[in-house]
């Protein structure tokens, strides 16, 4: 079922049915720095390219802009000869970020969605902006190469990878050591105390991390999958807030503002939490676009699909109460009439299935699912209309 | 009752046996497709896969999983009850949550046959991370514990080679053992 398993398992019967044998070739001299560089620099630039032309960038010229303003405010004048990073967002539910040794800074929409304000955006920002400020990627680059599969395997496994499509990003994360880390922790919090955001809402971030890595069970190398202890980063936090922070002063939040350029991206996000499962993340996403904006037809179809699939059978009145209301808020809105339909249609109620279904389908008549609710149609006739 | 599970390919070409019975699964199976002419099947301990000109143009793959299996993307679970459009949305919700399956894009949903049973048919264009696009056929359903599914991938830059005739001889001689 999974892709990449199966590409994997395609290289490998390839090989063999090309019944090849592989020389050993001698590993080539060690590059020098320079070169190290342009290497490192070069392969940033394709995986930027391949996320850009991947179709899961989030495209919303508006948030682009207020993300990079606010990355304006965070770079420190003293540095201005160096290249401001750019960043851009990833369509994935994943509470995740990282950047490129070029300065392009990938936002998962997932990270985004659970923010509360802009401080807690800056401190996100500033950490990564530090990587690529102190050029964590090339201070350590043997780190970088070879952190995730060990220093022989990893060269081996290279071909492999790039044709699985296992890349580079991945490598980013992962490559990083735990004093880099704690060191854009730190020095992060400095440039988010010094743009005056109230570096206390990084400990919000780091909370969020924490539940978030606790209701998914994540396994994977994400922003704070490989760093050290989210608690270690927190007491971090905290040791730096109580040396550089007045416990009286207030700093920066623009609750408002984020909540507003990132509420759309919050419902987008709930319905990729959706498709992944993550029914929990979806809920919590749901109800927090439901704080933001209460009439929005979408929001309430989410919800009955939320407990639909997580509650199973002792939900249904709630999850009917769900799509009742989103066809009262947007009576236009075809979804929930298809869903009121299938509860219907598998409970036997063939007159309210067919009504049901045949709104969806006058609302939506182009639809790519019209085959099945031409089918279902037939059966109501067939079994009792 | 004891269970007597099993696979009986038909073999057509000189690269492969005449007859092979057993399991190759983790899983035994308990499916029966034929193999098509100047075909090859694929020596696998996990998958039942055939190909013509080598997989990176294009195969065949059957796969029979549990209900209960959890998927690798998606923590959506297939359950007895589902319409057959309910169990193509949690594999579509799976590939399009897979973060290496890029510019995904559904071209179709609807209600089909595999062999004389009702599935789904969904068919899909992505590209792997490499930038090679393909197209790929999928059929399943759900049937007792059991999901069961035949696809066809090929790939977009060799679509002259296309056997869309080959594979819906495969889906119409696929069968299901009762056991």
């Amino acid at each position: 079922m999974s892709m990449i398993k199966s590409q994997a398992f395609i290289l490998i019967i390839s090989l063999l049915i090309g019944g090849c044998t592989t020389a050993r070739q001698s590993l080539p001299e060690a590059p020098d720095l320079k070169g190290v560089e342009i290497s490192l620099l070069e392969r940033a630039e394709r995986e930027q390219a391949l996320l850009e032309q991947s179709g899961f960038l989030y495209e919303d010229q508006n948030l682009d802009d207020y993300l990079n303003a606010v990355v304006k405010r965070l770079h420190p004048p003293t540095i201005q000869s160096q290249t401001l990073p750019i960043v851009k967002v990833i369509k994935d539910p994943r509470v995740n970020a990282f950047v490129l040794p070029n300065g392009v800074i990938f936002v998962h929409t997932g990270i985004l969605a659970r923010l509360d304000n802009e401080a807690q955006l800056a401190a996100l920002l500033a950490h990564e902006m530090i990587h690529y400020m102190n050029r964590h990627a090339f201070k350590d680059f043997d780190r970088f190469e070879n952190r995730r599969f060990g220093e022989g395997a990893q060269r081996r496994f290279q071909g492999l990878l790039d044709r699985l499509g296992a890349g580079f990003a991945m490598v980013v994360m992962a490559g990083y050591s735990q004093t880099q880390e704690t060191e854009a922790d730190i020095e992060g919090l400095a440039l988010v105390a010094n743009t005056g955001y109230d570096p206390r809402e990084a400990i919000r971030l780091f909370e969020h991390l924490k539940r978030e890595a606790e209701t998914e069970k994540y396994r994977e190398y994400l922003f704070f999958g490989i760093h050290p202890r989210i608690d270690k980063r927190i007491e971090n936090c905290e040791t730096f807030i109580k040396e550089h922070w007045p416990a009286d002063k207030k700093g920066i939040l623009n609750r408002r503002i984020f909540l507003e350029k990132t509420r759309e991206l919050v419902l987008v996000n709930t319905f990729l939490d959706l498709k992944a499962g993550r029914y929990r993340s979806a809920q919590m996403g749901a109800e927090k676009y439901l704080d933001l904006k209460k009439d929005d037809a979408r929001a309430y179809y989410i919800m009955g699909e939320i407990f639909k699939h997580s509650g199973g059978a002792a939900e249904m009145d709630k999850v009917m109460e769900f799509y009742e209301k989103a066809i009262f808020i947007n009576p236009m809105y075809p979804e929930p009439y298809k869903a009121i339909g299938l509860i219907h249609y598998k409970g036997g109620a063939w007159d309210l299935a067919k009504q049901a279904f045949e709104s969806y389908l006058t609302l939506s008549p182009q639809i790519t699912d019209r085959d099945y609710i031409l089918g279902y149609l037939k059966s109501c006739q067939r079994e009792g209309v | 009752m004891k269970k007597f599970l099993w696979l009986l390919v038909v073999t057509t070409t000189a690269c492969a046996p005449g007859i092979q019975t057993g399991s190759f699964y983790d899983n035994p199976v308990n499916y029966r497709v034929e193999l098509p002419a100047q075909w090859v099947r694929v020596e696998s301990a996990k998958h039942y896969m055939m190909t013509k000109d080598g997989p990176f143009t294009q195969y065949i793959l059957i796969q029979q999983r549990p209900l209960d299996k959890p998927f690798k993307h998606t923590k959506k679970v297939f359950n007895k009850g589902m319409l057959p459009q309910e169990a193509a949305e949690v594999v579509l919700d799976e590939i399009a949550s897979d973060r290496f399956v890029m510019n995904f894009h559904l071209v179709e949903n609807g209600p089909a046959k595999l062999g004389q049973y009702d599935g789904f048919r969904v068919v899909f264009t992505y590209k792997t991370k490499k930038g090679k696009a393909y197209k790929t056929i999928y059929h399943g359903l759900l049937k007792g514990d059991w999901f069961y599914s035949v696809r066809y991938n090929v790939s977009e830059k060799h679509d002259s080679l296309t056997a869309f005739e080959t594979f819906e001889k495969v889906l119409s001689n696929f069968k299901i053992e009762e056991v």
